[in-house]
């Protein structure tokens, strides 16, 4: 059995392990009400929160909402409110952007999923300030990418990048309604491989990020997860053994509920000998 | 009350507008300007009892069981605050007006009976702040006051 400790060897100059700051934040915010105001003095006494690195100040909204949903009083609350108002400003004008992109990918008969921040931050934050969702994307089908790119020829599209799903994540996508636009978003299981599967090739949100994402989206749908389906995509994308040692640090760290079978499982899997299938790659 | 809002009722386009209400602070994001607004204490009250259906007068009704005030403050509070989101498009006439729900009705029927001691009323403030692209520069952690983003530390 291969301990997190372990993982950051096997897989470790990828980063996907977030480091202690990173961590003590994360417990903070995830920290059950009773125990939020110690996890937040644990937290000051180790963390210097004007030294943070940007990675880790998109962690505090989140914090803010613990804070607040405790009732938890400190003189630092009102700026970690304001990280909140200011990714609540940004991600309002970004559904927005991202809402006529999809209007105007409707219009020509064009259906598209939505990944990343804004897909896991509509579906599984319960607060539209929690995450920053810079690092949306609009999937299409690969033949319809380039009639999707003419189409939104004239779309302001900012940092929203246009990418190709593959055609399993296509079959098990869910609805999903973007400030009045409709769109598909991938299904909690897939979102969940994505937010790893982004980490572990550097190309997705930074160290921290993805284990709030994967804690999210098993807080708000765990019971939705297909295991069996993790495992093969996985396993297909050639994500393992990194999935499994993500997996296995959140279940140790934070109580993650995945199964240990599970975690084993993508621990021993060999991947296939073929390129790996990009989970939702960008368009060529 | 000026006559000319005092037996209407309101609502928002969510085209236009987007809101959210945290830890008893109303935001809000005009879409078009991009121009973004904060409105806390008795301003969230009078927001939500005119989106819940209740026109200026019965909100002040409301508010005149819950504060102390001089004779007409809240009234003149309401309505003034009524035509400033009205002139910043954050607020519409209801272009189908309706009774108010029976939610909004029996709350400000119950609310008589169950706040005995009144607390001094404030008058609402909106705070506005339009270089909003300027602001999202604002480092949110040492460029701000207690208050935090998008009030900016002031200069020694």
């Amino acid at each position: 059995v291969v301990s997190a400790g372990q993982s950051t060897r096997q897989v470790g100059n990828r980063g996907w392990r977030p480091g202690p700051e990173q961590e003590q934040l994360l417990l903070a915010a995830r920290s059950h009400p009773s125990e939020t105001a110690d996890a937040w003095l644990r937290l000051t006494c180790s963390v210097d929160i004007e030294e943070l690195d940007a990675s880790s100040q998109d962690l505090l909204p989140l914090i803010y909402r613990a804070l607040e949903a405790a009732g938890v009083k400190d003189p630092w609350l009102g700026r970690l409110k304001g990280t909140y108002r200011r990714t609540w400003y940004g991600n309002q004008l970004l559904l927005r952007r991202l809402s006529e992109a999809l209007a105007q990918l409707n219009s020509h008969g064009i259906d598209a999923v939505v990944v990343g921040g804004a897909a896991v931050g509509l579906l599984h934050y319960r607060a539209l300030g929690a995450r920053p969702m810079g690092d949306s994307r609009i999937a299409v089908r690969p033949a319809q990418a380039g009639q999707a790119r003419v189409a939104l020829s004239g779309v302001e599209l900012d940092s929203l990048a246009l990418t190709s799903a593959d055609d399993d994540l296509w079959r098990a996508r869910v609805p999903l309604e973007v400030a009045g636009a409709s769109a598909y978003a991938p299904c909690s299981t897939d979102q969940l491989l994505c937010a790893c599967a982004d980490r572990i090739t550097g190309s997705g949100p930074r160290c921290g990020r993805w284990a709030m994402d994967v804690l999210a989206i098993l807080d708000s749908s765990a019971e939705e997860i297909d295991w069996r389906r993790l495992v093969r995509r996985g396993t297909e994308a050639r994500l393992i053994p990194g999935l499994g040692l993500m997996l296995s640090y959140l279940r140790e760290r934070f109580s993650a509920p995945v199964s240990p079978a599970v975690i084993d499982t993508l621990r021993v899997a060999a991947p296939p000998p073929a390129a790996p299938p990009a989970v939702a790659g960008r368009c060529p | 009350m000026r006559q000319e809002v005092y037996g209407m009722r309101f609502e928002v386009d969510g085209r236009r507008v987007v809101y959210e209400t945290i830890d008893g602070e109303l935001i809000l994001i005009h879409m078009e300007t991009g121009f973004y607004y904060s409105l806390d204490g008795t301003g969230v009250e009078i927001w939500q009892g005119l989106l819940a259906g209740c026109t200026p007068e019965e909100v002040s009704r409301r508010l005149r069981t819950r504060y102390e005030a001089p004779v007409g403050s809240i009234e003149g509070s309401v309505s003034g605050l009524v035509e400033r989101l009205r002139e910043e498009g954050l607020l519409d006439v209801a272009r189908r007006p309706s009774p108010p729900r029976p939610a909004a009705a029996s709350t400000i029927a119950g609310d008589r009976d169950a706040q005995p001691e009144r607390e001094q009323f404030e008058a609402p403030v909106l705070h506005r702040y339009t270089d909003m692209a300027d602001f999202m520069l604002v480092d949110p952690i040492h460029e701000v006051d207690e208050t935090g983003w998008p009030n900016r530390k002031v200069a020694p």
